[in-house]
């Protein structure tokens, strides 16, 4: 099935573009994160960032027979389920602030430490996994760990967004679980490709079955775009000053 | 203050105030969130809290409580500081008007802040109040900065590739209108303007 072309075609719209798209995505949040001063918000940027920078590198991430390598697939997704996890944790005082009542979400002052072992432990989990593939840590310890982390997150971000008085917030929360679903998405198209009958390992990386997980992927860093875009209302200074001539600014007598 | 979230309208309210008590004002910082939180986010921003610090109205760890369901008594107790302190020059600091728009009727806290004005201005005092932008209907926004002397806005604008933030005076009483923008930056000394160019 793989032939020069479908290689060329499969690596730049399936790992090239979105990395691209990733990584702009990710410097949107940067840039944002630099022109804010107040901290919970600057963290905020800086993790939707980290996160870009991560997925867009996992694009290029296929697959290797190397234990090596292996393990390092290993150290990646634990690096992500981290930053992910930090990400989430950036998010609640920033939900929490925007909550006009300033209500605890989930007690998640508490709760935030006990997650964070538990994130570290899926971490630890998940390298251990490509290090000596095991079936009772693959298929129970890794899922219960994993859901425990992320369920428990989401639901502080679903209450989270729910009580923010700041729409804009809350688009940027959608726009971010957009890039959960689609992320969910991209490892269905994965699994979808590689059923297909006289389709090999290579053909789903390298060759044109890699265009549908490439699609998802690019939907994902548009996704992203859009949430580190809503982090803040950023206006076009050339429109801005158009409107100020028009209306120079008031003055009280 | 107008601004978006954490663009720097509290660390200019706090500067504000760092600024009166050095210069021995009497200074009130009316907050939604508890003392810990602000004086965690003042030394962030690099301003000693150790030797000065304001009188509290907050929801926890003040001398006055925050509560948000007791306009009155918000009202009631600003008066009364200022009352205690009449022979000082006053500096206040609300860091809660948006919290209070979205749980009241826009009405209701525009005659809080009417009556509250017009108490104030018996004293020498000046109120300085953050704004969420983005959170409020426009013509909320409007009627709000009708109320005060002076607006000053704080956004964030693209200039091609990069993200500049960036402060304008949309009003101020006894001064001529102020077009163009004013790059901003929060040092260890407060916050430094200088006029912005392209």
């Amino acid at each position: 099935m793989s032939d020069s072309l479908g290689f060329l075609v499969a690596v730049v719209f399936a790992e090239v573009v979105p990395a691209a798209l990733f990584f702009y995505a990710s410097y949107w949040a940067f840039s944002i994160r630099r022109a804010l001063v107040s901290r919970i918000y600057r963290n905020h940027a800086l993790l939707l960032g980290a996160v870009g920078v991560l997925v867009g590198i996992g694009t290029f991430l296929t697959y290797s027979t190397n234990q090596v390598v292996n393990v390092l697939f290993g150290v990646y997704y634990a690096a992500l389920f981290l930053v992910i996890f930090g990400l989430v944790d950036s998010i609640i005082p920033v939900a929490r602030r925007s909550d006009p009542l300033l209500r605890s979400i989930i007690g998640w002052e508490r709760l935030r430490i006990p997650l964070w072992v538990d994130a570290f432990a899926l971490g630890l989990v998940q390298v251990a996994d490509y290090l000596f593939y095991n079936s009772f840590l693959n298929d129970l310890i890794l899922p219960v760990v994993a859901l425990s982390v992320f369920g428990v997150s989401g639901i502080a971000i679903v209450i989270g967004a729910r009580r923010s008085g700041d729409p804009l917030l809350r688009g940027s929360l959608k726009w971010l679980g957009a890039v959960l679903v689609l992320s969910v998405l991209v490892f269905v198209a994965y699994a979808t490709v590689s059923a297909i009958p006289g389709v090999s390992s290579y053909d789903v990386f390298y060759s044109y079955p890699a265009l549908l997980v490439g699609a998802v992927y690019i939907m994902t860093a548009y996704a992203l775009y859009k949430s580190a875009r809503s982090l803040a209302p950023v206006t076009r200074l050339r429109l801005a000053e158009a409107e100020d001539t028009a209306n120079p600014p008031r003055s009280q007598p | 203050m107008v601004g978006p979230p954490g663009i720097g309208k509290e660390a200019l309210g706090y500067w504000f105030t760092h600024s009166g008590l050095t210069q021995g004002d009497f200074c009130l910082y009316v907050t939604r969130l508890s003392v810990k939180e602000v004086l965690q986010d003042e030394k962030g921003f690099g301003i000693e809290t150790q030797q000065r610090v304001p009188l509290w109205c907050a929801s926890d760890g003040g001398q006055i409580r925050y509560d948000v369901n007791d306009l009155a008594g918000l009202s009631f107790n600003i008066k009364e500081v200022l009352k205690q302190n009449s022979g000082r020059r006053a500096r206040i600091v609300i860091d809660a008007i948006s919290s209070l728009l979205m749980l009241n009727q826009p009405d209701t806290i525009y005659r809080f802040l009417t009556q509250l004005f017009s108490d104030i201005k018996q004293y020498d005092a000046v109120l300085l109040a953050t704004l969420e932008e983005g959170m409020h209907q426009p013509q909320v926004l409007a009627a709000m900065e009708q109320l005060f002397d002076g607006v000053v806005e704080m956004r964030l604008y693209e200039e091609g590739l990069r993200v500049l933030p960036l402060l304008g005076v949309r009003k101020m009483r006894g001064s001529p209108p102020q077009p163009g923008y004013f790059n901003f930056s929060l040092t260890k000394n407060g916050m430094e303007i200088s006029v912005h160019v392209r």
